[in-house]
C-alpha cells in the first residue's frame, strides 16, 4: 500500500537493487533455459545417433550373413549333388556321399564364423523343392528333430535373394536366412541358416554402458518383438507400443506407472534394418535425456525467485548446481558421440576398402583368366601330376569338353607308350620331377579323343604358389611341322635312292645285253634250222641231230630257257629303274579331264589278265564319288599307270581278305578345290602297318613273296606325281580297317610354272 | 584246394598227380607268427590302391600294418606288388586262375607276410589264401561318365533286383575291368550280358579307370564302393553310379594257409584295436564318407 511518501534513496536502492538483481535473476533463468533446452536437444540427437549408428551396424552383419548362405548354395558340394540327382542317381548308390559332402562344408561354416568365440550360426539345413530336409548340420547320420523343419509356410516360392525369417516356436523366437538353391535357372530346393540369437543380442543389442537406462529391442514391421528368452527387459506394456509407426524416426514420448505406481517418461524411437523388415526399436527413460527438471517445475522455480528474491537466489545457486550436473552429462554424452563418430568413420572405410580390395579382385581375376582361357597356345595346370585347370585351346586340341579334363593326369591324355617305346607314364612323372627344378621343354605325342595322335612341344615349369608348388604347362602343336619334315625326308631319300638306280640300271643294261645275245646265239648255233651248222658239225664228224637228243636229255635247253627268261626280268626290272633317271620331258603333257583317267584306269584295270584271274577283280564292287569335272594337264600315260598301280595294289590286297567273308570295297572319290584336284583311293583291305607306311614309296620296297613284285611301282608313282607333276602322294592305312591313297595334282588346262620357272622366264 | 575240372577222368587224375608232385617238390618254408618274431620284422605286401594305399606308401591300411608290428614288437617293411604277383608273393606258389577256381603251376619266391590292401574276400581267393576278420565292407558299383547314355538305376530295396537291372543296360556297352582282381567282370557274369570288355592294364593304378572312363577309353567301369565314395568326391558332376553289379563284399587281411598263429594274432589284435576306437580314428581319416553307408562297422 502506497503511503504517499517516496521510498527513501535506501528503498530506491534497494528497490533499484532488488529491480536489477530480479533481472538480473531472470536473465540467469532464461539462459538456465536454453542451455538446458540445448542440452535435451543434443542428448536426443546423440541418442537417435546412437540408435542409427546400432542399425547401420546390424546391417552390415546381417549382410555378411547373405553372403555367407548365398555362398553356400552356389558352392561346388550343392551344385555336385542337383547334378548328381538331375543324372539319375539314388540316394542309395551315391547322392548319400554327395549329402554328407553339404553337411561337412556346413559344419565347417558354423565352426568358422564366430564373433570373439561365439558361433553366429545355430545351425543349417538343406530342404528339397518340396520343402522336405534333405540333410542338416550335425553329427554325419544324426537327424534334428524334423519337426522344426516343417519351412512351406515360410518360404516365398518367388524370391531369388536370401530372405530373413523368424517364427516363433517353444524355445522362443528362431531367426533364420533362406535363399533358394538354383539348377538350370531353376529353383530345385532351399538352403536354411539358423542365426544364434543370444551372440546377435550380446554383441549387438547389449546397451554400453551397462548403467544406461537404455533397452534396444529388435522387432518386426508388424511390431512384434524377435529378442531372444531371458533377454528381453521386460519393462514395458508391450502391447501399447505395437501401434507405434514402423518406418518413423522421431523420438515419441510416453508414460507409464512404475511399480511404485508413480507415472515414469521414456522416450522411444525405431529405425529399419535393410533391407530385411526388421526394426532396431530404442527405449530410454526421458530423464536420462532430458534431465530431471521439468518445465512446469521451472515456472513454479522462476516465479518463486520473482516474489522471493533472497530465496531466489538460493534457488538460483541450486538450479546452477543442477546445471553443472547437466553440463557435466553433456559433456560426457559429447564424447560418446565423438567416440561413435570416429567409430562410424572407421566402419565406412574399412567397408570402403573391402568394397576396393573385392573389385580390385574381381578385375584382376577377370584379366587372368581371359589371358589364360584366351592363349594361342595350350596350356594346362598340374598339381602334382593331376590337372587342375586348362584353357579353351588344349580342350579344341584334345576334343574334349574343357570341363572334362580337369581331374585327368596328362598321361590318361597320352598314347600308352611314345614314339621312342618309352612308357608315357614314367617318362611324364620324370618330366614332372625335374620340372620342379629346373624347366623342361621336350616334344610329346598326346592322344585325342578320336584316337588321333599329336605330335606336340611342351614346355614345363615350375610355379611357386602360398598354397603350394603348380606346374604349368604349355603346350604346341607340331604335327603339321612334323609330317612336313618327314615328307622333306622322304622325297630327299627317295631323289637319292631313284638316282642310285637309274645309275646302277644304266651300268647294268650293258652286261645285261651281252648276256641275252649270248644266250640268243647259243641256242640258235645248236639248232638245226641253219644249214651253217649241220656244214661244220659234218666238217668235225659229229652228228648234230645226236648232239641234239644229248642236249634234251640232259636239259641243257632248259637252262639256256631260264637264263633268257632270268635276263628278260632282269631287262624290265632295269627297264623301270631307268625311269627315275628320265626328265620331265619324257612323255608329252596335255589337258586331260582327270574322271576320264580314272575311268580309263580302271577298265584297264578290268581288262588285265592277271587281275581278272588270280584277284577276281569283277567281284569287287566300285564306288564312284566325282566331284565337278577338272581338267589337268599332265603327261596321261603316265597318270593312268600310277591309278592303275594303286587299284592293282589294292585288288591284290583285298584278296588276302576274301577269305573273310567281307565284301571287296573299291571307292574312288574326286574333289576340286579350284586350284587343285584331289584324288583318293581306299580299299576296304587288311590295311598297312604304321612301319610299312613309313618306307612304302622306296624303290625295291616290297611286302610280296620274292618273284611277285619288283617294289617299283609305287615308286614310280611317287616320281610321276612329285617330280614330274609338282603334286604330292600320300597313304594313310588302318590295320584291319583299309587303305586310302590320296593323290594332289594342280588344276588347270597349262602348266602352272613354278615360282622358279617363273624368274627363269623374267629375267 | 579245388582243381579245375578236366573232362576226361585220366586228365583229372594226370593234373593232380602233376600238381602233388609240383607242391611236394616246393620248396616249403612256413613264415608263421615265430618267422616274423625271430626275424624283427613284418613285411606288408601292398599294391598302391586308392586310400588304403597311397602312392607315397601311406594310408589306411599302412596305419593299420605299422600298429600291427607296435603290437608284435617288431619293424615293419613295405613290400610292394602287383595285382598279377600279390598272392604268388605271400605264399610263395605260382598260380593260375579261371573263373571261381584256382590252380597251382609253379614255385616263386616268397615276400611278404601280410596282404592289407584293400583286398577283397572272394570265393577262389579263399581257396588259397587265409582271411582274418572283416577290416572294411565294399561291393561293386558300376560307374560310367555324366555324358553317358547309361542311366542309373531306380534302387527296388532288393539288391538281387538291382543288379538284374544293371545287367540289363550293358548290352553293347564298353566297361572296363580288372582280370585277376575284384573287378574282373566274370565274378559277376559281366562277361555273358553282351557288354564289350576292356581290361585295365595290372601294372597301373586301379585308381586310373575313373579317369580312364571320363577320357573315353572305356563307358563304364566297374569300382569298388570305397573308391566309388572317394571318386565321387574327388570328380564331382563328372561321374554317375549306374547300381551295384555284385552283393555286399567283406575286405580283409589276407594270410599265407600255413601262417595259422599270425593270422590268429591279428585277429586278437584288430578286435582291441577297434574296441579302443582307434580303428574308428583311422577309418574316419581317410574314408570318411563310409559312415554314410555303413554307420557302424568300425565298431563292431
Amino acid at each position: 500500500m502506497s503511503t504517499g511518501k517516496h521510498p527513501g534513496p535506501s528503498a530506491r536502492y534497494i528497490i533499484t537493487g532488488s529491480f536489477l538483481l530480479l533481472l538480473y535473476i531472470i536473465f540467469l533463468l532464461v539462459s538456465y533455459y536454453r542451455n538446458t533446452t540445448a542440452l535435451q536437444g543434443a542428448s536426443l540427437r546423440q541418442f537417435q545417433l546412437d540408435v542409427a549408428h546400432k542399425a547401420s551396424t546390424l546391417e552390415y552383419f546381417f549382410l555378411e550373413r547373405k553372403y555367407d548362405i548365398r555362398a553356400l548354395a552356389d558352392s561346388l558340394e550343392i551344385h555336385t549333388y542337383f547334378i548328381n540327382l538331375n543324372m539319375g542317381m539314388s540316394r542309395q548308390y551315391g547322392l548319400q556321399v554327395s549329402l554328407f559332402a553339404i553337411q561337412k562344408r556346413m559344419n565347417s561354416i558354423i565352426a568358422d564364423k564366430t564373433i570373439g568365440t561365439r558361433a553366429i550360426y545355430k545351425e543349417f539345413a538343406l530342404l528339397d523343392e518340396n520343402k522336405q530336409v534333405l540333410v542338416s548340420s550335425g553329427i554325419p547320420g544324426q537327424q534334428r528333430d524334423t519337426s522344426r523343419h516343417s519351412w512351406k509356410f515360410s518360404v516365398n516360392d518367388g524370391c531369388k535373394e536370401p530372405e530373413l525369417v523368424i517364427r516363433r516356436n517353444r524355445h522362443g523366437n528362431e531367426l533364420a536366412l533362406i535363399v533358394p538353391c538354383l539348377f538350370k535357372e531353376k529353383v530345385v530346393g532351399w538352403v536354411v541358416a539358423w542365426l544364434q540369437p543370444a551372440t546377435l543380442y550380446d554383441h549387438f543389442l547389449v546397451p554400453t554402458p551397462s548403467l544406461s537406462s537404455k533397452v534396444f529391442y529388435l522387432t518386426l514391421a508388424d511390431g512384434s518383438r524377435v529378442n531372444p528368452p531371458g533377454t528381453d527387459p521386460g519393462i514395458l506394456p508391450w502391447k501399447k507400443l505395437q501401434n507405434f509407426p514402423a518406418s518413423s524416426n522421431h523420438p515419441r514420448r510416453f508414460s507409464i506407472r512404475d511399480a511404485q505406481g508413480q507415472p515414469q517418461d521414456y522416450l522411444m524411437t525405431r529405425v529399419q534394418v535393410h533391407p530385411f523388415s526388421l526394426y532396431l526399436t530404442a527405449i530410454v527413460k526421458a530423464r536420462e535425456i532430458e534431465g530431471n527438471l521439468k518445465t512446469w517445475q521451472f515456472v513454479v522455480a522462476a516465479a518463486a525467485m520473482i516474489f522471493l528474491i533472497l530465496a531466489g537466489l538460493f534457488w538460483a545457486i541450486r538450479a546452477n548446481i543442477k546445471h553443472l550436473v547437466l553440463a557435466v552429462r553433456f559433456d560426457e554424452s559429447r564424447k560418446q558421440h565423438h567416440i561413435l563418430t570416429e567409430k562410424n568413420i572407421l566402419l565406412k572405410d574399412e567397408i570402403n576398402r573391402r568394397q576396393r580390395a573385392e573389385q580390385y579382385l574381381l578385375e584382376n581375376t577377370e584379366r587372368y583368366r581371359k589371358l589364360f582361357e584366351f592363349s594361342s597356345d595350350a596350356i594346362l595346370i598340374l598339381r602334382g601330376s593331376t590337372i587342375i585347370a586348362c584353357n579353351k585351346k588344349i580342350a579344341k586340341l584334345l576334343k574334349l569338353k574343357q570341363e572334362m579334363i580337369p581331374g585327368l593326369t596328362l598321361a590318361a591324355l597320352s598314347p600308352e607308350r611314345q614314339d621312342d617305346n618309352n612308357n608315357s607314364k614314367k617318362e611324364l612323372r620324370q618330366k614332372i620331377d625335374r620340372a620342379l627344378d629346373t624347366p623342361q621343354h621336350f616334344e610329346w605325342l598326346l592322344k585325342t579323343a578320336d584316337g588321333t595322335l599329336l605330335y606336340t612341344e611342351i614346355n614345363m615349369s615350375a610355379i611357386l604358389l602360398k598354397s603350394g608348388t603348380i606346374i604349368q604347362v604349355l603346350i604346341r602343336d607340331i604335327t603339321e611341322r612334323k609330317q612336313t619334315q618327314e615328307l622333306l625326308v622322304q622325297t630327299e631319300k627317295m631323289m637319292a635312292v631313284g638316282g642310285l638306280a637309274a645309275g646302277m640300271a644304266h651300268e647294268i643294261n650293258n652286261p645285261l645285253g651281252v648276256i641275252l645275245q649270248a644266250a640268243q646265239n647259243i641256242v640258235r648255233r645248236l639248232g638245226t634250222d641253219l644249214q651253217k651248222n649241220h656244214t661244220i658239225a659234218e666238217s668235225l664228224g659229229m652228228d648234230l641231230e645226236r648232239m641234239q637228243l644229248y642236249l634234251d636229255s640232259r636239259k641243257v635247253y632248259s637252262y639256256l630257257n631260264s637264263i633268257q627268261a632270268a635276263g628278260e626280268r632282269a631287262a624290265k626290272i632295269v627297264q623301270t629303274m631307268l625311269e627315275f633317271g628320265r626328265s620331265n620331258k619324257t612323255a608329252e603333257k596335255e589337258s586331260c579331264n582327270i574322271h576320264t583317267l580314272l575311268e580309263d584306269a580302271l577298265t584297264l584295270a578290268a581288262s588285265d589278265y592277271d587281275l581278272k584271274k588270280t584277284y577276281d577283280f569283277k567281284k569287287i564292287s566300285i564306288s564312284r564319288d566325282y566331284d565337278i569335272s577338272d581338267e589337268v594337264y599332265c603327261a596321261r600315260t603316265e597318270i593312268e599307270q600310277v591309278f592303275f598301280n594303286i587299284i592293282k595294289n589294292a585288288a591284290q590286297a583285298m584278296a588276302a581278305n576274301k577269305d573273310a567273308g567281307k565284301i571287296q570295297s573299291l571307292q574312288v572319290r574326286t574333289k576340286n578345290t579350284g586350284d587343285k584336284v584331289i584324288i583318293t583311293i581306299s580299299d576296304n583291305g587288311p590295311g598297312i602297318s604304321a612301319a610299312t607306311q613309313k618306307s612304302i614309296f622306296e624303290p625295291f620296297f616290297t611286302t610280296k613273296p620274292v618273284g611277285e613284285g619288283t617294289g617299283l611301282g609305287l615308286s614310280v608313282s611317287y616320281f610321276i606325281i612329285t617330280s614330274h607333276h609338282n603334286g604330292r602322294i600320300t597313304v594313310d592305312s588302318r590295320p584291319g580297317v583299309g587303305t586310302t591313297f590320296t593323290i594332289t595334282l594342280p588344276a588347270g588346262k597349262e602348266e602352272k610354272k613354278t615360282a622358279e620357272q617363273t624368274s627363269m622366264a623374267e629375267s | 584246394m579245388n582243381i579245375h575240372p578236366a573232362p576226361a577222368r585220366i586228365q583229372r587224375i594226370v593234373c593232380m598227380v602233376s600238381i602233388a608232385l609240383v607242391v611236394a617238390v616246393l620248396p616249403v618254408s612256413a613264415e608263421d607268427l615265430d618267422t616274423v618274431l625271430q626275424s624283427g620284422t613284418l613285411k606288408h605286401l601292398a599294391i598302391p590302391y586308392a586310400n588304403f594305399v597311397t602312392p607315397d606308401k601311406k594310408g589306411l591300411d599302412v596305419d593299420l600294418m605299422h600298429a600291427f608290428a607296435d603290437y608284435l614288437g617288431v619293424r615293419y617293411a613295405f613290400v610292394e606288388s602287383t595285382w598279377s604277383t600279390i598272392i604268388s608273393d605271400l605264399i610263395g606258389k605260382q598260380i593260375k586262375v579261371t573263373g571261381n577256381n584256382v590252380s597251382i603251376i609253379g614255385s616263386t619266391k616268397k615276400k611278404g607276410h601280410i596282404i592289407s590292401t584293400g583286398f577283397t574276400i572272394l570265393p577262389w581267393r579263399k581257396k588259397i589264401v587265409s582271411f582274418s576278420r572283416q577290416t572294411f565292407p565294399s561291393g561293386i558299383w558300376l560307374i560310367a561318365r555324366s555324358d553317358s547314355r547309361l542311366t542309373p538305376i531306380t534302387p527296388t530295396g532288393n539288391i538281387s533286383n538291382d543288379i538284374k537291372m544293371v545287367k540289363k543296360k550293358l548290352a553293347g556297352v564298353t566297361v572296363l575291368g580288372l582280370q585277376g582282381s575284384c573287378l574282373a567282370p566274370s565274378l559277376y557274369g559281366i562277361d555273358k550280358t553282351g557288354a564289350k570288355l576292356r581290361f585295365f592294364p595290372p601294372e597301373n593304378d586301379l585308381e586310373e579307370m575313373i579317369p580312364s572312363i571320363i577320357a573315353h577309353n572305356a563307358d563304364a567301369t566297374l569300382i569298388d564302393v570305397p573308391v566309388a565314395l572317394v571318386a565321387l568326391t574327388r570328380w564331382p558332376g563328372k561321374i554317375k553310379v549306374i547300381g551295384p553289379v555284385s552283393q555286399p563284399q567283406e575286405m580283409a587281411c589276407a594270410f599265407s594257409q600255413d601262417s595259422p598263429k599270425l593270422k590268429a594274432k591279428f585277429d586278437v589284435f584288430f578286435q582291441q584295436f577297434k574296441k579302443s576306437g582307434q580303428y574308428r580314428k583311422l577309418v574316419e581319416k581317410y574314408y570318411p564318407s563310409v559312415f554314410t553307408y555303413y554307420p557302424d562297422f568300425a565298431d563292431q
